[in-house]
Protein backbone atom coordinates (compact mmCIF):
# COMPACT_ATOMS: atom_id res chain seq x y z
CA UNK A 1 0.00 0.00 0.00
CA UNK A 2 3.27 2.09 -0.09
CA UNK A 3 2.31 4.50 -2.77
CA UNK A 4 -1.61 3.68 -2.86
CA UNK A 5 -3.99 5.55 -1.24
CA UNK A 6 -7.08 2.74 -1.62
CA UNK A 7 -7.34 -1.12 -3.45
CA UNK A 8 -10.01 -2.73 -4.00
CA UNK A 9 -9.86 -6.62 -4.44
CA UNK A 10 -12.42 -8.80 -6.09
CA UNK A 11 -15.43 -6.50 -5.35
CA UNK A 12 -18.94 -7.83 -5.83
CA UNK A 13 -21.62 -6.76 -5.04
CA UNK A 14 -25.45 -6.82 -5.25
CA UNK A 15 -28.22 -4.89 -3.07
CA UNK A 16 -30.40 -7.47 -1.58
CA UNK A 17 -31.00 -11.54 -2.40
CA UNK A 18 -32.50 -12.54 -5.84
CA UNK A 19 -30.79 -9.20 -7.26
CA UNK A 20 -29.07 -8.83 -10.31
CA UNK A 21 -24.80 -8.24 -9.75
CA UNK A 22 -23.79 -4.31 -9.89
CA UNK A 23 -20.13 -5.36 -9.58
CA UNK A 24 -18.54 -8.36 -10.56
CA UNK A 25 -15.10 -8.96 -9.64
CA UNK A 26 -13.59 -5.31 -9.22
CA UNK A 27 -10.01 -4.86 -8.70
CA UNK A 28 -8.47 -1.42 -8.68
CA UNK A 29 -5.55 0.63 -6.71
CA UNK A 30 -5.87 4.08 -6.91
CA UNK A 31 -2.77 5.37 -6.58
CA UNK A 32 -1.56 8.79 -4.36
CA UNK A 33 -1.91 11.83 -6.91
CA UNK A 34 -3.57 10.13 -9.21
CA UNK A 35 -6.93 11.10 -11.03
CA UNK A 36 -9.21 8.13 -12.31
CA UNK A 37 -11.82 8.76 -14.24
CA UNK A 38 -14.70 5.89 -13.80
CA UNK A 39 -16.70 6.21 -17.33
CA UNK A 40 -19.79 3.61 -18.32
CA UNK A 41 -23.52 3.95 -19.72
CA UNK A 42 -26.37 4.56 -17.34
CA UNK A 43 -27.03 1.76 -14.72
CA UNK A 44 -23.25 0.59 -15.19
CA UNK A 45 -22.57 0.65 -11.50
CA UNK A 46 -20.28 3.96 -11.35
CA UNK A 47 -22.22 5.02 -8.76
CA UNK A 48 -22.43 1.60 -6.45
CA UNK A 49 -18.15 1.29 -7.10
CA UNK A 50 -17.73 5.31 -6.33
CA UNK A 51 -19.59 4.43 -2.78
CA UNK A 52 -17.72 1.44 -2.14
CA UNK A 53 -14.49 3.15 -2.53
CA UNK A 54 -15.89 5.78 -0.36
CA UNK A 55 -17.02 3.50 2.42
CA UNK A 56 -20.23 4.84 2.27
CA UNK A 57 -21.78 1.04 1.33
CA UNK A 58 -20.14 -1.99 1.89
CA UNK A 59 -19.11 -4.32 -0.86
CA UNK A 60 -21.24 -7.70 -0.86
CA UNK A 61 -18.02 -9.76 -1.06
CA UNK A 62 -14.33 -8.43 -1.46
CA UNK A 63 -11.60 -6.72 0.24
CA UNK A 64 -11.62 -2.58 0.41
CA UNK A 65 -8.35 -1.35 1.92
CA UNK A 66 -7.62 2.16 2.62
CA UNK A 67 -3.86 3.61 3.33
CA UNK A 68 -3.98 4.06 7.59
CA UNK A 69 -5.55 7.23 8.73
CA UNK A 70 -6.67 8.36 4.70
CA UNK A 71 -9.10 11.11 5.45
CA UNK A 72 -11.70 11.04 2.79
CA UNK A 73 -14.08 13.28 0.94
CA UNK A 74 -17.19 12.14 -1.06
CA UNK A 75 -19.77 13.95 -2.74
CA UNK A 76 -23.07 12.23 -4.19
CA UNK A 77 -24.22 12.34 -6.96
CA UNK A 78 -27.33 13.96 -5.86
CA UNK A 79 -27.13 15.89 -2.37
CA UNK A 80 -31.03 16.05 -0.92
CA UNK A 81 -31.13 19.45 0.74
CA UNK A 82 -30.51 19.37 3.98
CA UNK A 83 -32.60 21.56 6.87
CA UNK A 84 -30.02 23.73 7.24
CA UNK A 85 -28.60 27.31 4.91
CA UNK A 86 -25.89 26.16 2.81
CA UNK A 87 -23.17 27.97 5.41
CA UNK A 88 -24.30 26.31 7.99
CA UNK A 89 -24.70 22.88 6.36
CA UNK A 90 -20.81 23.64 5.31
CA UNK A 91 -20.03 24.51 8.84
CA UNK A 92 -21.21 21.80 10.59
CA UNK A 93 -19.10 19.61 8.04
CA UNK A 94 -16.21 21.81 8.28
CA UNK A 95 -16.58 21.11 12.06
CA UNK A 96 -17.08 17.40 11.77
CA UNK A 97 -13.85 17.04 10.18
CA UNK A 98 -12.20 18.75 13.09
CA UNK A 99 -11.71 22.19 11.72
CA UNK A 100 -10.87 24.99 13.91
CA UNK A 101 -13.22 27.33 12.88
CA UNK A 102 -11.19 29.95 11.76
CA UNK A 103 -9.87 27.42 9.58
CA UNK A 104 -13.42 26.40 8.78
CA UNK A 105 -14.48 29.70 8.10
CA UNK A 106 -11.24 30.39 5.47
CA UNK A 107 -11.34 27.20 3.50
CA UNK A 108 -15.10 27.13 3.07
CA UNK A 109 -14.88 31.19 2.04
CA UNK A 110 -11.50 30.36 -0.49
CA UNK A 111 -13.73 27.35 -2.30
CA UNK A 112 -16.68 29.12 -2.31
CA UNK A 113 -14.97 32.28 -4.06
CA UNK A 114 -13.40 30.08 -6.27
CA UNK A 115 -16.76 28.16 -7.18
CA UNK A 116 -18.84 31.52 -7.54
CA UNK A 117 -20.44 30.29 -4.51
CA UNK A 118 -20.68 32.68 -2.02
CA UNK A 119 -23.94 34.25 -1.96
CA UNK A 120 -24.99 30.98 -1.89
CA UNK A 121 -24.02 30.41 1.51
CA UNK A 122 -26.55 32.41 3.51
CA UNK A 123 -29.59 30.80 1.81
CA UNK A 124 -31.47 27.84 2.86
CA UNK A 125 -30.29 24.73 0.53
CA UNK A 126 -33.61 23.64 0.15
CA UNK A 127 -34.37 26.59 -2.32
CA UNK A 128 -30.85 26.11 -3.87
CA UNK A 129 -30.83 25.16 -7.98
CA UNK A 130 -29.62 21.48 -8.85
CA UNK A 131 -26.19 23.53 -10.30
CA UNK A 132 -25.80 25.38 -6.84
CA UNK A 133 -25.99 22.11 -4.47
CA UNK A 134 -23.25 20.42 -6.75
CA UNK A 135 -21.72 23.48 -5.66
CA UNK A 136 -22.37 23.18 -2.25
CA UNK A 137 -21.96 19.31 -2.39
CA UNK A 138 -18.59 19.69 -4.27
CA UNK A 139 -17.28 22.29 -1.18
CA UNK A 140 -18.42 19.50 1.43
CA UNK A 141 -15.97 17.05 0.05
CA UNK A 142 -13.08 19.46 -0.35
CA UNK A 143 -13.14 20.34 3.18
CA UNK A 144 -10.69 19.53 5.43
CA UNK A 145 -8.01 18.85 2.67
CA UNK A 146 -9.11 15.33 2.27
CA UNK A 147 -6.20 12.35 0.62
CA UNK A 148 -9.19 11.19 -0.80
CA UNK A 149 -11.22 12.35 -2.71
CA UNK A 150 -14.69 10.29 -3.94
CA UNK A 151 -16.70 12.32 -6.66
CA UNK A 152 -19.98 11.19 -8.12
CA UNK A 153 -20.86 13.17 -11.76
CA UNK A 154 -18.73 16.43 -10.14
CA UNK A 155 -19.29 17.82 -13.26
CA UNK A 156 -22.91 17.36 -14.46
CA UNK A 157 -25.01 20.42 -13.57
CA UNK A 158 -21.92 23.08 -13.68
CA UNK A 159 -21.81 25.37 -15.18
CA UNK A 160 -18.99 25.69 -17.73
CA UNK A 161 -16.41 28.45 -15.81
CA UNK A 162 -17.38 26.28 -12.59
CA UNK A 163 -16.88 23.11 -13.95
CA UNK A 164 -13.29 24.46 -15.02
CA UNK A 165 -12.59 25.78 -11.37
CA UNK A 166 -13.82 22.21 -10.37
CA UNK A 167 -11.23 20.73 -12.32
CA UNK A 168 -7.97 23.09 -11.63
CA UNK A 169 -8.99 22.64 -7.97
CA UNK A 170 -8.80 18.68 -8.53
CA UNK A 171 -5.67 19.02 -10.63
CA UNK A 172 -3.95 21.65 -7.71
CA UNK A 173 -5.08 18.48 -5.13
CA UNK A 174 -3.75 15.75 -6.94
CA UNK A 175 0.08 17.23 -7.52
CA UNK A 176 -0.28 17.76 -3.22
CA UNK A 177 -0.99 13.68 -3.37
CA UNK A 178 -4.87 13.52 -3.02
CA UNK A 179 -5.77 10.72 -4.91
CA UNK A 180 -9.20 11.10 -6.63
CA UNK A 181 -11.48 9.14 -8.48
CA UNK A 182 -14.92 10.64 -10.10
CA UNK A 183 -17.22 9.63 -13.14
CA UNK A 184 -18.59 11.50 -15.61
CA UNK A 185 -20.38 10.73 -18.75
CA UNK A 186 -18.87 14.09 -20.51
CA UNK A 187 -16.06 13.33 -23.02
CA UNK A 188 -14.13 16.76 -21.95
CA UNK A 189 -13.79 15.79 -18.16
CA UNK A 190 -11.51 12.76 -19.80
CA UNK A 191 -9.01 15.63 -19.94
CA UNK A 192 -8.65 16.34 -15.85
CA UNK A 193 -8.21 12.58 -15.61
CA UNK A 194 -4.78 10.80 -16.43
CA UNK A 195 -6.39 7.63 -15.69
CA UNK A 196 -9.68 6.23 -17.62
CA UNK A 197 -11.55 3.24 -16.76
CA UNK A 198 -14.55 1.92 -18.10
CA UNK A 199 -17.36 -0.14 -15.83
CA UNK A 200 -19.63 -1.98 -18.23
CA UNK A 201 -21.92 -5.28 -16.94
CA UNK A 202 -20.22 -4.60 -13.35
CA UNK A 203 -16.84 -4.94 -14.83
CA UNK A 204 -14.40 -2.80 -14.77
CA UNK A 205 -12.14 -2.60 -17.77
CA UNK A 206 -9.34 -0.35 -19.79
CA UNK A 207 -11.30 1.68 -22.21
CA UNK A 208 -10.37 0.49 -25.60
CA UNK A 209 -9.19 3.85 -26.91
CA UNK A 210 -5.74 4.93 -28.50
CA UNK A 211 -5.54 8.23 -26.83
CA UNK A 212 -6.28 6.44 -23.09
CA UNK A 213 -3.32 3.78 -23.56
CA UNK A 214 -1.54 4.39 -26.73
CA UNK A 215 2.12 5.04 -24.23
CA UNK A 216 1.49 1.48 -22.91
CA UNK A 217 3.03 0.08 -26.26
CA UNK A 218 6.39 1.60 -26.14
CA UNK A 219 8.40 -1.65 -25.98
CA UNK A 220 6.63 -2.74 -29.24
CA UNK A 221 4.50 -5.44 -27.38
CA UNK A 222 0.61 -5.68 -28.19
CA UNK A 223 -1.52 -3.91 -26.04
CA UNK A 224 -4.47 -6.01 -24.77
CA UNK A 225 -8.00 -3.95 -24.56
CA UNK A 226 -11.42 -5.89 -23.15
CA UNK A 227 -14.29 -4.27 -24.23
CA UNK A 228 -18.17 -5.84 -24.29
CA UNK A 229 -18.64 -7.87 -26.75
CA UNK A 230 -21.88 -6.00 -28.21
CA UNK A 231 -19.20 -2.74 -28.61
CA UNK A 232 -16.18 -4.81 -30.19
CA UNK A 233 -16.94 -3.92 -33.87
CA UNK A 234 -16.96 -0.27 -32.82
CA UNK A 235 -14.22 -0.41 -31.33
CA UNK A 236 -12.20 -2.40 -33.13
CA UNK A 237 -12.59 0.00 -35.65
CA UNK A 238 -11.92 2.96 -33.45
CA UNK A 239 -8.39 1.56 -33.19
CA UNK A 240 -7.67 0.97 -36.45
CA UNK A 241 -8.56 4.81 -37.19
CA UNK A 242 -6.37 5.64 -34.31
CA UNK A 243 -3.41 3.96 -35.75
CA UNK A 244 -3.37 0.42 -34.30
CA UNK A 245 -3.02 -2.93 -36.23
CA UNK A 246 -5.00 -5.67 -34.64
CA UNK A 247 -3.04 -8.80 -34.00
CA UNK A 248 -5.78 -10.71 -32.58
CA UNK A 249 -9.93 -11.06 -30.98
CA UNK A 250 -11.01 -13.55 -29.25
CA UNK A 251 -13.85 -13.97 -26.33
CA UNK A 252 -13.18 -12.94 -23.06
CA UNK A 253 -15.79 -13.93 -20.26
CA UNK A 254 -19.42 -14.40 -21.14
CA UNK A 255 -20.35 -11.02 -22.36
CA UNK A 256 -16.49 -10.07 -23.12
CA UNK A 257 -13.75 -9.62 -26.40
CA UNK A 258 -10.01 -8.81 -26.16
CA UNK A 259 -8.46 -7.32 -28.56
CA UNK A 260 -4.80 -7.16 -28.68
CA UNK A 261 -3.03 -4.95 -30.93
CA UNK A 262 0.34 -3.20 -31.74
CA UNK A 263 0.93 0.47 -33.17
CA UNK A 264 1.06 0.55 -36.98
CA UNK A 265 4.85 1.61 -37.05
CA UNK A 266 5.59 -0.92 -34.34
CA UNK A 267 4.07 -4.10 -36.34
CA UNK A 268 5.97 -6.41 -38.00
CA UNK B 1 -19.57 10.45 18.29
CA UNK B 2 -20.87 13.75 20.00
CA UNK B 3 -19.91 16.04 16.58
CA UNK B 4 -21.94 13.37 14.20
CA UNK B 5 -24.73 12.97 17.07
CA UNK B 6 -24.79 17.07 17.51
CA UNK B 7 -25.11 17.30 13.60
CA UNK B 8 -27.92 14.58 13.48
CA UNK B 9 -29.50 15.87 16.20
CA UNK B 10 -29.59 20.16 14.89
CA UNK B 11 -30.56 18.62 11.56
CA UNK B 12 -33.53 17.00 12.76
CA UNK B 13 -34.15 20.38 14.73
CA UNK B 14 -34.13 22.69 11.70
CA UNK B 15 -36.05 19.93 9.69
CA UNK B 16 -39.35 20.11 12.08
CA UNK B 17 -40.18 16.64 11.55
CA UNK B 18 -40.05 16.07 15.64
CA UNK B 19 -42.64 18.40 15.81
CA UNK B 20 -45.97 15.89 14.58
CA UNK B 21 -45.02 13.12 17.16
CA UNK B 22 -43.54 15.92 19.90
CA UNK B 23 -46.81 17.48 19.93
CA UNK B 24 -48.59 13.84 20.05
CA UNK B 25 -46.07 13.68 23.24
CA UNK B 26 -47.26 16.50 25.11
CA UNK B 27 -50.86 16.41 24.05
CA UNK B 28 -51.26 12.63 25.87
CA UNK B 29 -48.84 13.97 29.21
CA UNK B 30 -51.20 16.84 29.65
CA UNK B 31 -54.73 14.79 28.99
CA UNK B 32 -53.14 11.89 31.43
CA UNK B 33 -52.64 13.88 33.74
CA UNK B 34 -55.99 16.34 33.15
CA UNK B 35 -58.32 14.75 35.52
CA UNK B 36 -57.19 14.79 39.04
CA UNK B 37 -56.46 12.97 41.28
CA UNK B 38 -53.38 11.52 39.73
CA UNK B 39 -51.81 9.50 42.38
CA UNK B 40 -48.28 9.85 41.97
CA UNK B 41 -46.84 6.16 41.10
CA UNK B 42 -50.00 5.12 39.75
CA UNK B 43 -50.75 8.38 37.08
CA UNK B 44 -46.80 8.41 36.39
CA UNK B 45 -46.96 4.45 35.29
CA UNK B 46 -49.83 5.60 32.56
CA UNK B 47 -47.53 8.60 31.55
CA UNK B 48 -45.03 6.10 30.91
CA UNK B 49 -46.73 3.65 29.48
CA UNK B 50 -47.77 6.31 26.76
CA UNK B 51 -44.57 7.54 26.36
CA UNK B 52 -43.35 3.84 24.82
CA UNK B 53 -45.55 4.87 21.92
CA UNK B 54 -44.95 8.31 21.23
CA UNK B 55 -40.84 8.17 21.79
CA UNK B 56 -41.21 5.01 18.68
CA UNK B 57 -42.62 7.94 16.66
CA UNK B 58 -40.16 10.49 18.08
CA UNK B 59 -37.16 7.88 17.36
CA UNK B 60 -38.18 6.67 13.71
CA UNK B 61 -38.70 10.62 12.66
CA UNK B 62 -35.18 11.00 13.68
CA UNK B 63 -33.68 8.22 12.08
CA UNK B 64 -35.64 8.30 9.01
CA UNK B 65 -35.38 12.48 8.42
CA UNK B 66 -31.75 12.41 6.96
CA UNK B 67 -31.31 11.80 3.34
CA UNK B 68 -29.82 8.74 2.28
CA UNK B 69 -26.91 10.59 0.35
CA UNK B 70 -26.19 13.16 3.76
CA UNK B 71 -25.86 9.83 5.76
CA UNK B 72 -23.67 8.21 3.33
CA UNK B 73 -21.21 11.49 3.05
CA UNK B 74 -21.43 10.85 7.29
CA UNK B 75 -20.47 7.27 6.48
CA UNK B 76 -17.73 8.18 4.26
CA UNK B 77 -16.29 11.00 5.99
CA UNK B 78 -16.92 9.72 9.63
CA UNK B 79 -16.40 6.14 9.05
CA UNK B 80 -19.50 3.59 9.34
CA UNK B 81 -18.75 2.98 13.23
CA UNK B 82 -18.95 6.63 14.41
CA UNK B 83 -22.08 7.42 12.10
CA UNK B 84 -24.01 4.51 14.40
CA UNK B 85 -22.89 5.72 17.46
CA UNK B 86 -23.66 9.07 16.51
CA UNK B 87 -27.12 7.94 15.73
CA UNK B 88 -27.46 5.87 18.75
CA UNK B 89 -26.03 8.63 21.25
CA UNK B 90 -28.65 11.13 19.18
CA UNK B 91 -31.83 8.17 20.08
CA UNK B 92 -30.34 8.14 23.76
CA UNK B 93 -30.28 12.14 23.93
CA UNK B 94 -33.66 12.57 22.47
CA UNK B 95 -35.07 9.51 24.70
CA UNK B 96 -33.52 11.53 27.72
CA UNK B 97 -35.64 14.58 26.86
CA UNK B 98 -38.58 12.82 26.67
CA UNK B 99 -38.36 11.44 29.78
CA UNK B 100 -37.10 14.44 31.06
CA UNK B 101 -40.49 16.22 29.48
CA UNK B 102 -42.74 13.39 30.61
CA UNK B 103 -41.84 13.62 34.37
CA UNK B 104 -41.20 17.50 34.17
CA UNK B 105 -44.49 18.14 33.17
CA UNK B 106 -46.86 17.16 36.34
CA UNK B 107 -44.32 17.72 38.61
CA UNK B 108 -43.69 21.57 37.99
CA UNK B 109 -47.33 22.28 36.88
CA UNK B 110 -48.06 20.80 39.97
CA UNK B 111 -50.27 18.10 38.63
CA UNK B 112 -49.36 15.47 40.89
CA UNK B 113 -51.90 14.40 43.92
CA UNK B 114 -49.54 15.61 46.69
CA UNK B 115 -45.64 16.40 46.19
CA UNK B 116 -43.73 13.58 44.98
CA UNK B 117 -40.53 12.13 47.12
CA UNK B 118 -37.34 12.17 45.52
CA UNK B 119 -37.17 8.08 45.43
CA UNK B 120 -40.85 8.69 43.69
CA UNK B 121 -39.08 11.25 40.85
CA UNK B 122 -36.29 8.58 40.40
CA UNK B 123 -38.47 5.40 39.88
CA UNK B 124 -40.84 7.33 37.57
CA UNK B 125 -37.53 8.96 35.63
CA UNK B 126 -36.16 5.16 35.77
CA UNK B 127 -39.92 4.08 34.23
CA UNK B 128 -39.95 7.23 31.96
CA UNK B 129 -36.19 5.89 30.83
CA UNK B 130 -37.40 2.00 30.66
CA UNK B 131 -40.40 2.84 28.06
CA UNK B 132 -38.59 5.72 26.04
CA UNK B 133 -35.52 2.80 25.31
CA UNK B 134 -37.99 0.35 24.55
CA UNK B 135 -40.13 2.65 21.82
CA UNK B 136 -36.31 3.85 20.60
CA UNK B 137 -34.71 0.28 20.30
CA UNK B 138 -38.03 -0.99 18.62
CA UNK B 139 -37.60 1.93 15.93
CA UNK B 140 -34.22 1.22 15.63
CA UNK B 141 -34.59 -1.93 14.17
CA UNK B 142 -36.97 -0.65 11.47
CA UNK B 143 -35.43 2.35 10.53
CA UNK B 144 -33.57 3.39 7.15
CA UNK B 145 -31.57 2.10 5.80
CA UNK B 146 -32.29 -1.70 7.48
CA UNK B 147 -35.81 -1.18 5.98
CA UNK B 148 -36.26 1.40 3.31
CA UNK B 149 -39.59 1.23 2.64
CA UNK B 150 -41.52 3.83 5.14
CA UNK B 151 -45.14 1.79 4.60
CA UNK B 152 -43.56 -1.53 5.86
CA UNK B 153 -41.48 0.12 8.64
CA UNK B 154 -45.15 2.00 10.02
CA UNK B 155 -46.68 -1.60 9.66
CA UNK B 156 -44.26 -3.29 11.27
CA UNK B 157 -43.86 -0.84 14.31
CA UNK B 158 -47.64 -0.82 14.44
CA UNK B 159 -47.81 -5.03 14.35
CA UNK B 160 -45.08 -5.01 17.47
CA UNK B 161 -46.74 -2.96 19.51
CA UNK B 162 -49.98 -4.25 19.32
CA UNK B 163 -48.88 -8.22 19.23
CA UNK B 164 -46.62 -7.70 22.39
CA UNK B 165 -49.43 -6.49 24.49
CA UNK B 166 -51.63 -9.53 24.53
CA UNK B 167 -48.74 -11.67 24.20
CA UNK B 168 -47.79 -10.47 27.33
CA UNK B 169 -44.17 -8.57 26.17
CA UNK B 170 -45.14 -4.99 26.14
CA UNK B 171 -43.08 -3.32 28.74
CA UNK B 172 -45.86 -0.41 28.48
CA UNK B 173 -48.77 -2.88 30.71
CA UNK B 174 -45.96 -4.00 32.57
CA UNK B 175 -44.69 -0.47 33.89
CA UNK B 176 -47.94 0.78 34.23
CA UNK B 177 -49.00 -2.32 36.20
CA UNK B 178 -45.36 -2.00 37.97
CA UNK B 179 -45.95 1.34 39.36
CA UNK B 180 -49.91 1.09 40.48
CA UNK B 181 -48.94 1.01 44.08
CA UNK B 182 -48.55 3.71 46.66
CA UNK B 183 -45.55 2.12 48.21
CA UNK B 184 -41.87 3.23 45.88
CA UNK B 185 -40.28 0.88 48.63
CA UNK B 186 -41.92 -2.07 46.72
CA UNK B 187 -40.64 -1.13 43.36
CA UNK B 188 -37.31 -2.95 43.17
CA UNK B 189 -39.24 -6.33 43.32
CA UNK B 190 -42.03 -5.03 41.01
CA UNK B 191 -40.08 -3.45 38.65
CA UNK B 192 -36.67 -5.02 38.75
CA UNK B 193 -37.52 -7.63 35.79
CA UNK B 194 -39.00 -5.34 33.58
CA UNK B 195 -36.38 -3.28 33.98
CA UNK B 196 -33.93 -5.98 33.39
CA UNK B 197 -35.35 -7.79 30.31
CA UNK B 198 -35.92 -4.20 28.94
CA UNK B 199 -32.69 -3.11 28.85
CA UNK B 200 -31.14 -6.55 27.61
CA UNK B 201 -33.35 -5.93 24.44
CA UNK B 202 -32.50 -2.26 24.32
CA UNK B 203 -28.89 -3.58 24.31
CA UNK B 204 -29.13 -6.29 21.92
CA UNK B 205 -31.45 -4.53 19.43
CA UNK B 206 -29.04 -1.62 19.75
CA UNK B 207 -26.04 -3.88 18.22
CA UNK B 208 -28.39 -5.75 15.44
CA UNK B 209 -29.84 -2.16 14.49
CA UNK B 210 -26.07 -0.68 14.12
CA UNK B 211 -24.94 -3.75 11.74
CA UNK B 212 -28.25 -3.53 9.73
CA UNK B 213 -28.04 0.43 9.45
CA UNK B 214 -24.27 -0.66 8.18
CA UNK B 215 -24.66 -3.94 6.01
CA UNK B 216 -28.46 -2.70 4.14
CA UNK B 217 -26.72 0.41 3.39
Amino acid sequence: MSGVAIELRGVRKHYGFRQPWVLRDVDLAIERGSILQVAGPNGAGKSTLLRILAGAVLPTAGVRRTAEGLALGYMPERLTAPSFSAGAYLHHHARLRRLEKDEGDGEISELAERLDAQHLLGQRMARLSKGSLQKVAAIQSLLGRPKFLVMDEPFASLDAPSRQTLAAILDERARRGTAVVFCDHRDGSARVADRRLVLRDGHLTEPATAAATGARDADGEPVRFTVGREASDREIGRLIDDGWHIVDVRAHGPDGVEIRAVRRDKSP
Amino acid sequence: MSRVAGYLLAEYLNSRRWAAPFLLLVVGVVVIYAQPPNPVLETAGGAAAFLLLAQCWLALSFLNSQPDDDRQILAATMGGRRLALGRIAGLAALALLASLLTLGYPWIAGRFQRAPSAAELGWILVANLVCAGAGSALAALFARPAVRSRAVTVLAVTACLVVTVPLGLSPAPATANALDTTVAAQLPARFGGTIGSVTAFVLVATFVSALLWRYRE
